[in-house]
């Protein structure tokens, strides 16, 4: 089933082209790495697939409706590339944090239920944060913080997971920690995935397919047409093909 | 006088009833607008008052039914101009708190100068409040109230993260648009009872106080509205005690109050080291 549709996106902002005319679909089972240079439309890509960037030409559909009408926002995990927008002195609890994750599945007037407080301790022994449940976000170290934002996003049990850059302040075992996890829910529930990262050399260990964006699609397929692809050579040089490849 | 023969007199009773709910509101809504950096909002629509006070006088109106909807409206118009104008939004409440007040001095000047009228609004006087205005404070911090307590989880995920709220599925815009609605009402009330100069008082005083001691979010508001109503509650008697301005002793009252709290804060974090 086609989890993500995106067809001749384009979006330009203060009259430059961000995005022209991207298309690709992700489907059951999908780990996509997207890459690509600073500034070549990566977070702007997943916002306007999560209808936070617009507008835009072109069309998204999601679990096979256009974005416009998809209400089904439960489906759906994120973590933005937000660890910087951190307020420290704002006052909530890591559990707190990690309700805001169950809210999408809840009508008004959304109230948390024991169920929701049992699927927050399963999340946080999960990411082997149980200790911390009640402590103040703003004393956690940039490590615990970026684990409480990974729980909040997969609290939920989603289908589709979009992750920006999510591992950039997480020491080696969380981060070990932290793909097995997601490999977890990519192999058994068949979540699909799509992991914005800058970290070329190891993605080929984690995903099953690559997304490469430079304001377009340069790229999109599985790693072994990549790495045998001699177009690609031509357009990325030996050097960066290969380490893209050598851990795939 | 004794403070339980003060309690016996109706504008005693009245102040003390009407400046409890103000008290519960501001302190609800200073958390949110502080956590959201737009603490002086509640300054600038004090000022676009002051404005609507004066051309309710001049029109002469009761100046409440000109400044309800009037500062309704700029309310919404910070929060468009914060966004389509590519404006902060201190700038954006800089734009028309100024306006506000430009407009209110003209109107004023125009209408024959300063008057005593205008600068009651000013300073503001609780003891002075109607049964008709306690009846309506009372309405409409109700309202308020209940507005945020239904939609407490939302306007919880959009201060906290508006991205993430947004890709929730929550309607952040017309959260937005809520909020500064609810303290464009609160701002209006709330200058019956501090008057329109120390109105920010009551909206940041309470929520830094908690601040200062809270770990949650609901903690937090929940402390917020204690320190407030302690404090309007305290300053209603000290004022009657001491004989002296009400609404000044209230944002006085408050004050010391934030000052206790950091100095908690200061020794707690001095006991971890």
């Amino acid at each position: 089933m086609s989890v993500i549709e995106v067809e001749n996106l384009s979006f330009r902002y203060n009259g430059i082209d961000v995005l022209q005319e991207v298309s690709f679909c992700a489907g059951t089972g999908d780990y996509i790495g997207l890459v690509g240079p600073n500034g070549s439309g990566k977070t702007t890509l997943i916002k306007a697939i999560l209808g936070i960037a617009g507008p835009f030409r072109g069309r998204v559909r999601l679990f096979g409706r256009e974005l416009r009408d998809f209400r089904e926002w439960s489906k759906i995990g994120y973590l933005p590339q937000s660890l910087t927008f951190f307020n420290p002195y704002f006052p909530s609890t890591v559990r707190e944090i990690v309700s805001l994750g169950l809210l999408s599945r809840k009508k008004f007037p959304r109230v948390l239920t024991r169920a929701d407080g049992e699927a927050i301790d399963r999340v946080l022994g999960l990411l082997n944060i149980s200790g911390i449940g009640n402590s103040p976000i703003g004393e956690l170290s940039g490590g615990q913080k970026q684990r409480v934002l990974i729980a909040r996003a997969v609290v939920n049990d989603p289908e589709l997971l979009i992750l920006d850059e999510p591992t950039t302040a997480l020491d080696p075992d969380a981060r070990e920690l932290f793909f097995a996890i997601l490999k977890r829910l990519n192999t058994e529930r068949g979540t699909v995935m799509i992991l914005v990262t800058h970290d070329i050399g190891s993605i080929g260990e984690h995903a099953n397919k690559l997304l490469y964006v430079d304001r377009r699609v340069l790229f999109y397929g599985g790693f072994d047409e990549f790495c045998r692809s001699e177009r690609m050579t031509t357009f990325f040089g030996s050097d960066s093909q290969h380490i893209i490849c050598h851990r795939h | 006088m004794e403070i339980v023969e003060y309690l016996q007199y109706g504008f005693i009773q009245r102040a003390l009833l009407c400046g409890s709910f103000i008290a519960l509101l501001c302190s609800t809504l200073g958390v949110l607008l502080v956590l959201r950096r737009f603490s002086l909002l509640g300054d600038g629509l004090a000022h676009v008052t002051f404005g609507s006070v004066a051309l309710g006088l001049a029109l002469r109106v009761y100046p409440l039914y000109v400044s309800l909807p009037v500062v309704m409206l700029s309310s919404v118009g910070i929060l468009r101009l914060a966004q389509k104008a590519r404006l902060y939004g201190d700038a954006a409440i800089g734009i028309v708190s100024s306006f506000g007040i430009a407009a209110g001095v003209i109107l004023a000047s125009a209408a024959g100068g300063f008057n005593v009228d205008l600068f009651s609004y000013l300073f503001g006087n609780i003891l002075a409040i109607g049964p008709e205005e306690v009846t309506l404070s009372v309405i409409l911090s109700l309202a308020v109230l209940v507005t945020v307590v239904l939609f407490f989880q939302e306007i919880f995920s959009v201060t906290f993260d508006e991205e993430f709220a947004r890709a929730s599925g929550i309607a952040t815009e017309r959260l937005n648009v809520i909020l500064v609605l609810l303290t464009a009402v609160t701002v209006v009330l709330t200058m019956n009872v501090v008057g329109i100069l120390l109105v920010t008082a009551l909206l940041i005083l309470p929520a830094v106080t908690a601040l200062q001691l809270a770990k949650g979010f609901k903690s937090a508001i929940l402390l917020s509205a204690a320190v407030s109503l302690a404090a309007v509650i305290g300053g209603i008697v000290v004022s009657l005690l001491l004989n002296l301005p009400t609404g000044a002793v209230i944002v006085m009252t408050n004050f010391v109050l934030f000052l206790v709290a950091f100095g908690v804060r200061a020794c707690r974090r001095r006991g971890r080291n």
